[in-house]
């Protein structure tokens, strides 16, 4: 059965539909170590980058509270929410490019609710042991059932409540964040933000597991307008396998049902791609250590393509990835120089609209504004204002403006024109603003000079 | 238990969207209480409002059958 074929469910009732609690079976092989790979490289990244320094403070941190979100050398600032953006269109091309290819990669490795599934799975195993003794605990008596149910919960919890902390720690400096948790002096939101991020990954992975993939999971709907035959998906070779059973006159496969135990989603990958499958490819591992025993050739679960697998050449390179791949490249170059030339100063020139002109001593007019300036760099920068656009337009006062490491300033600028200068009425004026004792740091920012 | 599942998370998932347009845009100190308070206040409140449309879909699209039994049992 192909995916496309799999009928649209309607009725109302599916949404009530009791779910079978899924014992998956542990399974070992290449592509359960290439799993527990990602787990460990994913998690590192995860649990460890929160405790990286840069420059003197937290190296990732998206600092919501002074709204300022920090990535290594890099500080963006609210009005950098294009790049925001940019990041968005580049992470959603990625993945339809590598579904495009080779399927739920995503899924199968990398997805949150993947790896810590498997994490918990872990514990589950490591406590409760596998498959069959947790069927046979769960038949047993409450009592019986409870030391471990409880050890199990209560290790479950523990890495929740760190995954929590560390989710916050992304977001409030996690140094002083950790200091708070040992002192019990957390803020009430941050409390409430590691509780719940923290009880919603012990839901997830500890409860709700598949469930996530198959009901709560946008892209698992959508993923198969992504597929063509030439994508690489988990099959199961039908021709070899069928007839299936034990005997003579049977094909490879002998009905073992170790594909459907070790499945996290429950499905038998012999009838076909499914919409529920994840790609972990579990039921690869399980199947190949099935055909070791029987000293047939493994592969009878595999990843090809359905053009593979009908006999006909698979074509890497298609139209769908040449495009994804075009589209990709571009938004990334475009969005890497503009990042690269992006000036660290900011300039923003407001008018002051209490006092519109007025005349000053000396037969001069003036003008008021607002500056606000914005060092986006990590050191104090002292910066040159001037003005251009009238025939003897002036700054009154101190040109110079000071600002500090990544914050932003607001001054008043006085400008004053010789009151025959120039015609009644408005006329545009520019302010620049340079850096002093840096090249290149400038910018320029347009402005009206008002005559009455 | 699916249903409070596919009621929240679609809401969720808004409310994150929404949550991130509205604060680029205005700055939570505006609002009085503290940065952190109205950015988690905010969320809360774009969940619940999500939420109460996702509900309202799940709601009009039981089918006649449902409402039905429901009148006379
Ligand atoms: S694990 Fe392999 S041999 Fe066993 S039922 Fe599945 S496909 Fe057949
Ligand atoms: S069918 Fe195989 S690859 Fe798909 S989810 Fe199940 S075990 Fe994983």
């Amino acid at each position: 059965m192909k995916l496309q074929d799999i009928p649209v469910r309607t009725d109302e009732q599916s949404l009530f539909e009791v779910r079978k609690k899924i014992y998956s079976r542990a399974v070992h092989g290449w592509f359960a170590a290439l799993r527990w790979a990602a787990v460990w490289a994913t998690q590192l990244v995860f649990y460890g980058g929160a405790w990286l320094r840069w420059n003197d403070r937290q190296a990732v941190l998206f600092d919501i509270v002074h709204r300022k979100f920090y990535i290594f050398g890099l500080v963006f600032w609210p009005q950098d929410v294009i790049y925001l953006t940019a990041l968005l269109v580049i992470a959603a091309l990625s993945l339809f490019l590598f579904t495009a290819l080779a399927g739920r990669l995503w899924c199968g490795y990398a997805c949150p609710q993947t790896v810590y599934t498997e994490i918990f799975l872990w514990i589950e195993r490591v406590i409760e042991g596998d498959r069959n003794a947790r069927m046979r605990l769960d038949q047993q008596s409450f009592a019986k059932r409870l030391p471990l149910k409880a050890a199990k919960h209560a290790a479950w919890i523990a890495v929740a409540f760190w995954t929590g902390f560390t989710f916050v720690g992304y977001v409030t400096p996690i140094r002083e964040l950790w200091s708070e948790v040992l002192n019990l002096s957390t803020g009430p939101w941050e409390t409430f933000w590691i509780f719940f991020y923290g009880f919603a990954t012990y839901g997830n992975a500890g409860w709700m597991r598949e469930q996530v993939c198959k009901y709560m999971c946008p892209y698992a709907r959508f993923q198969s307008a992504m597929f063509d035959k030439d994508t690489l998906i988990i099959t199961y070779d039908e021709k070899r396998g069928e007839p299936r059973g034990k005997g003579t006159n049977k094909g490879d496969c002998v009905d073992c049902e170790i594909c459907v135990q070790v499945c996290p989603t429950g499905i038998d990958i012999r009838r076909g791609l499914q919409y529920e499958c994840i790609g972990c490819a579990a039921c690869i591992d399980g199947c190949n250590q099935v055909m070791e025993k029987l000293k047939r050739p493994s592969g009878l679960i595999r990843y090809s393509t359905t053009h593979a697998l009908e006999g006909s050449r698979t074509r890497v390179l298609r139209p769908r990835v040449f495009i994804y791949t075009a589209i990709l490249l571009a938004v990334a170059i475009v969005a890497g120089v503009s990042l690269y030339l992006r000036v660290p100063l900011k300039l923003d020139v407001i008018r002051d609209r209490a006092a519109i002109a007025r005349e000053v001593e000396g037969g001069l007019i003036e003008n008021v504004y607002r500056l606000q300036v914005m060092n986006t760099t990590e050191q104090a920068r002292a910066f040159e204002l001037s003005v251009s656009g009238l025939p003897g337009l002036e700054l009154w006062g101190d040109p110079t403006i000071g600002v500090g490491a990544a914050t932003s300033r607001m001054v008043l600028a006085k400008v004053r024109l010789p009151a025959d200068a120039a015609k009644p009425g408005s006329h545009p004026i520019e302010f620049h603003l340079r850096a002093l004792g840096v090249n290149g740091v400038e910018v320029r920012e347009h402005s009206v000079f008002i005559i009455q | 238990m699916k249903v409070a599942m596919i009621i929240l998370w679609p809401a969720f998932l808004a409310a994150g969207v929404a949550e991130v347009l509205f604060f680029t845009v205005f700055d939570p100190s505006e609002f009085g209480a503290g940065r952190m308070a109205a950015y988690s206040a905010g969320f809360l409140i774009f969940w619940l409002l999500a939420a109460a449309s996702s509900t309202l879909t799940c709601f009009l699209q039981r089918g006649a059958e449902e409402i039905n039994k429901g009148r006379s049992g």
